[in-house]
């Protein structure tokens, strides 16, 4: 059955019941509650499809989205533009379908909310407020957490963890590096976002390596010994990449603790390495509103009740996607939408009288280890009792020592992910 | 407008066809459609499908609105056998007993 034939009864059915004079008070309740004011920190995986499902749960409430920035530039799939597969134009989806879904926008950036009054202040000077507030706010970089490394080092040495200018600037350096260059990459320490994330960076700039400067070489220092899909990606790596990456574990002097940008040098504790072009990943925490909200911890990341995803901190504050603390689901564009359409389900609930409902939620990230064959890992959670766990004997990686073709098809399954993600959260 | 998922049809549809239940995710809903402005369990849990599984095709991922519930199921038990299979609904159907398969097959079924 469609929503809107749903939504048309109902207005008929509440119109009816208004225009005679025995109205029942859980009728009343009912009307009442579905004019809401819901408020949404950010207008990324999490947050626009939190507005959007917010909007259809309860078409009367009023949604208003807080993003500062009128296009969004999605990281899924921004490792292809780092490596020559995509433009970052693909990248990039706007708030049309919001619009059109009565979603208001107020394109600005929350500086401060106030959990007692319920408000949220924009740098604008408005304040909203609000019943329920949801925070999607991402992630925001640690540029206290390693040495030499603040926003001037970025334009240097790119993070491109945000996407946006900072992907286009790291192809661009890779495009004007000469045939026999080093490239060096710094990975962090757990947690951050999208864990198999910077593999897959590296799997493709290796790839763009062997086919355009083949003189030229990857190193990657790492401040872990294990990462995701890792066996995955270390036979890739061997049967692809022999003679153009090379990966440096945490117990192998690999744990970059400074660096130098005006001479593109990354200093572990025993060695340093000079790079022509330097990616380094730093540590990060949740986006910094969380902070000034009050619903980060000492962490720098934001406890929740998981069947809820109320905030442990605030009372009427959600937080959702890579902010939140949220193991064993990892810091995804799959979760953060996720988290949001089960969050908006349990407000939605939570403001006609009823609990939030514990459920089973699952997980998929699919990684590119060339320009077309992709390896997967998959999860599947359950949310009781305001705790998140893994569903035993399920999830896992990719077989090992698969087919080209089965590498082939989770390549074309991910191009299908991303259309289908990016609609659910943009419509 | 989306329409991600309809929420007001399953809860009752399916237990009066006397299927089993779904542990915590079920629940019987017995107000009238009007006052239901809020997902059941069943459609929560089912939430976790849309993002891959559009309305429509995609080149290698398949829609599941409007398929019936005896061919969903059917696949969903094959996806669900310990040690076979290569794609990631192997890996995730294992996690869900054979009843949330049947309420997650019915419960696509129905989204015409
Ligand atoms: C290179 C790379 C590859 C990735 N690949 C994948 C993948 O293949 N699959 C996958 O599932 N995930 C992937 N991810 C992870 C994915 O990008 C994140 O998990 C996802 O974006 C998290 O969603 P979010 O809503 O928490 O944050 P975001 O999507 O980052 O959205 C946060 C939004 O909040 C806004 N915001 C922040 N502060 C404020 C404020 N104070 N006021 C208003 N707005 C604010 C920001 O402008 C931003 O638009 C990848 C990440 C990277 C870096």
């Amino acid at each position: 059955m469609a929503l809107d034939t749903n939504l048309l009864s109902r207005r008929k059915l509440l119109a009816a019941i208004a225009s005679v004079t025995l109205i029942s008070a859980s009728d009343l309740k009912a009307f009442a509650q579905t004019r809401a004011k819901v408020v949404v920190i950010g207008g990324g995986f999490g947050g626009a499809t939190a507005a959007r499902f917010i909007k259809s749960y309860l078409p009367n409430a009023h949604v208003t989205l807080v993003e500062p920035n009128p296009i969004f530039t999605a990281c899924p799939f921004s490792n292809l533009v780092i490596g020559g597969q995509r433009s970052i134009a693909d990248q990039e989806f706007g708030y049309r379908g919001l619009v059109g879904d009565s979603i208001e926008i107020a394109q600005a950036l929350a500086t401060d909310v106030d959990s007692q009054a319920r408000t949220v202040t924009l740098d604008n000077g408005s304040v909203l407020r609000y019943d329920r507030l949801i925070m999607s706010p991402g992630i925001s970089i640690r540029w206290d957490a390693l040495e030499g490394y603040d926003r001037a080092a970025a334009e240097l040495m790119p993070h491109a963890w945000k996407a946006g200018a900072q992907t286009v600037l790291l192809r661009r350096q890779l495009e004007a590096m000469e045939n026999g260059g080093t490239v060096v990459m710094s990975a962090p320490a757990a947690p951050f976002r999208c864990p198999p994330g910077p593999y897959e960076r590296a799997s493709l700039i290796a790839n763009y390596l062997k086919t355009e400067k083949p003189a030229s070489k990857l190193i990657i220092l790492d401040s872990k010994d294990t990462f995701s899909k890792m066996p995955l990606f270390q036979e890739a790596w061997a049967e692809h990449y022999p003679d153009h990456l090379e990966w440096r574990g945490a117990s192998n002097d690999g744990r970059v603790n400074r660096v130098a940008a005006d001479t593109k040098t990354l200093y572990t504790d025993f060695d340093e390495i000079r790079a022509d072009v330097a990616n380094v990943i730093p540590p990060q925490k949740a986006g910094d509103i969380a902070e000034r909200a009050g619903v980060a911890d000492a962490t720098g990341w934001c406890p929740i009740n998981a069947t809820s995803f109320e905030s442990t901190r605030q009372p009427n504050i959600h937080v959702i996607g890579d902010a939140t603390i949220a193991n064993p689901m990892p810091k995804s564009a799959f979760s953060a939408n996720l988290q949001a359409k089960v969050c908006a389900a349990s407000i939605a609930r939570l403001l006609s009288g009823n609990d939030a409902l514990p459920t089973t939620l699952a997980n998929t990230c699919y990684s590119f280890i060339t320009s077309d064959r992709a390896v997967s890992i998959a999860g599947v959670y359950r949310n009781d009792d305001g705790a998140f766990s893994s569903v035993d004997g399920a999830g896992g990686i990719s077989p090992l020592a698969a087919d080209a073709s089965i590498r082939e098809a989770e390549a074309l399954q991910a191009e299908d992910w991303f259309r289908t993600i990016t609609s659910e959260a943009f419509g | 407008m989306l329409r991600p998922i309809s929420f007001l049809i399953i809860a009752g549809a399916l237990f009066q066809s006397g299927c089993s239940t779904l542990s915590v995710d079920a629940e019987v809903d017995t107000r009238p459609a009007s006052e239901r402005n809020y997902p059941n369990g069943l459609a929560v849990s089912a939430l976790s499908c849309t993002g891959c599984h559009a309305d429509t095709a995609g080149q290698s991922i398949p829609s599941l609105a409007g398929r019936s519930a005896d061919q969903l199921l059917a696949s969903l038990r094959v996806y669900g056998q310990p040690d076979t299979g290569t794609t990631v609904m192997h890996r995730i159907a294992r996690g869900y007993t054979d009843e949330q398969l049947t309420a997650l097959a019915d419960y696509f079924a129905e989204q015409a």
